[in-house]
């Protein structure tokens, strides 16, 4: 095959360029390839990783979420509190563990077991992510909170939930939270914020029922 | 400039970055590049994500097929905004899921779909009607995983918030004390009677109260429309039709039935030429001598068959309607009894030897049967076309003329006088249809005094309307509405004399004043109430409310309060003793429901709030288009 001047000439300027610049090129595309695939290679390993924690996850779904009204047999009782065990152990820096810590301190409620739901919430606030990469959601957060300051609570220790109340803010929930503030105050005998309480509740919009009887039950007289 | 570019595009860091471009498009094609670019209509942004308007069009569907109902009846802005709003929540629950590092396994996807009812034949997958289900709903098989795994992932999320509500014995306690709560008590009503009987009301007050609420003493806008029907069920009665054309519709349809007959054959198909060495260079023409008797043609001889898809079943090759195979073979399976075996006959295939071996020929019932039916349908499309001329007639007179005489005249139409009816409508089911009354209020008919445009109601009416009369809105005189005014003031003085009567009694009792001399002055007495519910059956609501309402009194004492009805009466109510109720009160079926009930809001709630939290958490702007809202 033979070239033309012309095309000789582009040829060499080419090869010309390749020669200057082509290392660095090569050097650029294989940075931009191996760092693509260790980032690859990383994220699929947290996908697998979590994936696993999701199965787990899944099968206490399934084992304890139940059609209305049907009630939990000991034996899933019993599987249920393994799985969350198993969560927590191997997963523990999985948001899976965070809501199997949820699950585990609804089941110790229901066993009237309040001290082991407030180690599960309180697992829960230990264990969340903070920081600048990926930290825990913030509804997580406050809805643990918000829960184990109704337990703390029902254990008698008003003033506990009133300080754990006070250390954050509730965002969305609002509602909830100023009905528990009311409620803590309530037990503190202290009707005068327990009512200024329940009717910020009143005002974010609450659903509960109870509310309303609440705040007649302490209603002043005009 | 460009001599700039290839000056500064030599160092090491240009080369670096042409470089990771080039690596870009290599791993991820041009669209990585450029699909960034390019733009469909967004509705939304969820923290930097769109929500296109084809998405908004896809949930707009469901949500109408969820309410079953037609775009028709329903605000379509309202319904969009409905629609993205889900749609929103929708993303932010995702995303949501996505930045916790929540996934779901494909082998959980995998057990979802092979456990789906929808995917599977006799209770178990079939992965061919899979793919054909996911099909139908638009998806591909990686579409249809990656969106369940997107709603499975969703349903983990809810669960945590929804699924771990509990309710403490202490909680349970408090609410069971507040809830199942008795009280007795008992209370006074002071009904509205007489007490102001002879007092006379003074003319002064009256013009006073007309000229201060003239808005209640106002006649609305009123018109009184002439109008004309044209309804398609009347013109069933006009029309008849002649038996030479029902007789022609029997034939025409019979000759189809007829045609819609069927053949079946089977044959024996003998390649000429070229075809027949290359393919079948022996032993069959040897064998096909027993073929050339006819009648005889069998199994074992078909086998002999060029045609080896049809030899297999026996030279069978289906129906025919009289146009499935090539004319020659027709018109050898007309001549042919059911059995017999025709001449060889040539086709572009090659020889075939065909046998008849079904033959269905259709009857159709005799005219005497059908007569009914097709008289009726006849009549409908002779009626729906005189519907439709006599519709566009009527357009075009009532848009050419003025009142609605001509109209009348030459449709043969009656001319129906309404009686007068404001923006609300009138009494029968045309002045009371929102077409007929915005039409009979708008400018063109009740301003320029046009005819309005034709108004169809349903698919078998159409009306046209002439406004005949017309009110504007007018204040009543005050000798007309003298008697309204006086019995107003009336309600108002003796609200004033029950109330004043009631605060008396209440300060008295509040006091510690004996009050049965001041009761039975007035034939007032006072109705006990012990252990009543908040519930209790029987009981005036409010006063029950009220009573409920009060706070508890130190044990030994009693409370008293005062409130007015709604209807006037002033109640005074002294609050006896409340009972507590108590969680061991109540029946297990009560307490059962008590907890579940309370579980039950305070999970929803905890969703509610979480979803509310997550939207305040994320950035969304929507765009969607400012529909006016009727």
């Amino acid at each position: 095959m033979a070239f033309s001047t012309e095309e000789e000439e582009t040829l060499e300027t080419l090869k010309r360029w390749w020669n200057e610049s082509g290392k660095s090129l090569a050097l650029g595309v294989v940075v931009f390839a191996v760092g693509y695939m260790g980032w690859a290679q990383w994220q699929s390993m947290q996908t697998s990783e979590s994936a696993a924690a999701s199965d787990l996850y899944e099968a206490l779904g399934t084992t304890v979420v139940l059609g209305p009204g049907v009630e939990l047999t000991e034996a899933s009782v019993a599987s249920a509190r393994q799985l969350i065990a198993e969560l927590k152990e191997e997963h523990g820096d999985s948001v899976y563990a965070l809501y199997g810590a949820l699950f585990g301190a609804r089941l110790a409620v229901d066993d009237r077991d309040l001290d082991t739901a407030e180690q599960e919430l309180q697992w829960l606030l230990d264990n969340a992510r903070t920081g600048y990469f990926s930290p825990t959601d913030e509804s997580l957060l406050i809805t643990a909170r918000l829960r184990l300051a109704r337990v703390i609570l029902s254990k008698g220790e008003a003033q506990r939930a009133l300080d754990l109340l006070a250390s954050f803010s509730p965002g969305a929930f609002e509602a909830e939270y100023a009905e528990i503030q009311g409620d803590a105050f309530y037990a503190l005998e202290r009707p005068v914020e327990a009512r200024a309480s329940y009717e910020q509740a009143l005002q974010a919009g609450s659903t509960s029922e109870t509310l309303q009887m609440k705040l007649d039950d302490i209603a002043l007289d005009s | 400039m460009l001599q700039t570019i290839r000056d500064n595009s030599q160092g090491l860091i240009a080369k670096l970055i042409i470089g990771f471009i080039i690596g870009l498009m290599a791993l991820f094609g041009v669209e990585s590049i450029v699909g960034g670019l390019s733009n469909n209509s967004t509705v939304a942004e969820v923290n930097g994500e769109d929500i296109t308007e084809p998405e908004l069009a896809a949930t707009v569907q469901q949500l109408l097929l969820s309410v079953g109902g037609d775009l028709g009846n329903l605000d379509e802005g309202l319904l969009r905004q409905i629609a993205l709003n889900q749609l929103i929540e929708d993303r932010v629950l995702r995303q949501n899921a996505n930045q916790s590092h929540m996934t779901i396994s494909s082998d959980a996807v995998d057990r979802l779909m092979i456990n789906n009812p929808q995917f599977q034949v006799g209770g178990v997958f079939n992965s061919e009607l899979a793919i054909r289900t996911m099909a139908t709903q638009g998806y591909s098989i990686q579409g249809y995983r990656e969106s369940l795994a997107d709603q499975m992932v969703v349903g983990q999320l809810m669960n945590a918030y929804a699924a771990t509500s509990f309710a403490t014995e202490a909680e349970l306690n408090r609410v069971a004390a507040l809830s199942s709560q008795k009280r007795d008590f008992r209370f006074v009503s002071v009904t509205l009677g007489n007490r102001t009987l002879g007092e006379a009301i003074p003319a002064d007050q009256i013009e006073a109260y007309y000229q201060n609420n003239q808005s209640q003493f106002m006649l609305d806008e009123e018109v009184g429309i002439d109008y004309v029907v044209l309804d398609k069920n009347a013109i069933f009665d006009e029309v008849s039709v002649d038996d030479a054309a029902v007789q022609a519709q029997y034939e025409l349809e019979a000759s189809a039935a007829v045609a819609s007959s069927q053949r079946r054959a089977s044959h024996i198909l003998l390649e000429t030429g070229a075809g027949l060495l290359n393919r079948r260079p022996s032993p069959w023409p040897l064998r096909s001598r027993h073929v050339w008797i006819k009648g005889r043609l069998c199994c074992a001889c078909a086998e002999a068959s060029a045609d080896t898809a049809s030899a297999e079943q026996g030279g069978d090759i289906g129906y025919t309607d009289g146009s499935a195979f090539p004319t020659r073979v027709e018109e050898a399976l007309d001549t042919l009894q059911v059995g017999e075996v025709s001449d060889p006959v040539v086709s572009e295939f090659g020889v075939h030897l065909v046998k008849l071996t079904e033959n269905e020929q259709n009857e159709y019932p005799p005219l005497a049967e059908v007569e009914e039916r097709i008289r009726r349908e006849l009549s409908t499309s002779q009626v729906d076309s005189l519907y439709f001329s006599r519709l566009e007639d009527l357009a075009n007179l009532a848009f050419e003329t003025t009142g609605l005489q001509d109209i009348s005249g030459e449709l043969g139409l009656e001319i129906v006088e309404s009686e007068m009816f404001s923006r609300l409508g009138g009494s029968n089911d045309i002045t009371s249809n929102a077409n007929v009354i915005s039409a009979a209020f708008a400018d063109d008919t009740l301003i320029d005094g046009n005819n309005s445009d034709v108004i169809e109601l349903g698919d078998s009416r159409a009306v046209v309307l002439h406004v005949r009369e017309h009110s504007e809105p007018s204040l009543r005189p005050l000798e007309e509405v003298r008697g309204e005014i006086a019995a107003i003031l009336r309600t108002e003085m003796e609200k004033e004399r029950a109330s004043a009567l009631g605060q008396s009694l209440l300060s008295s009792l509040r006091n510690g004043e004996d009050i049965t001399g001041t009761l039975a002055d007035n034939e007032l007495q006072w109705i006990a109430q012990n252990g009543a519910s908040r519930d209790q059956a029987g009981m005036n609501g409010e006063v029950l409310q009220n009573a409920f309402a009060m706070p508890a009194p130190a044990e030994g004492e009693t409370a008293f309060n005062g409130f007015v009805l709604t209807n006037g009466t002033y109640v005074v109510l002294e609050l006896q003793a409340v009972q507590r109720g108590s969680l061991a009160d109540l029946s297990a079926d009560e307490r059962r429901n008590m907890i579940n009930t309370f579980i039950e809001r305070d999970g929803r709630a905890t969703v509610d709030a979480f979803v509310a939290n997550s939207r305040l958490n994320a950035d969304i702007t929507q765009n969607l288009s400012e529909e006016p809202l009727l």
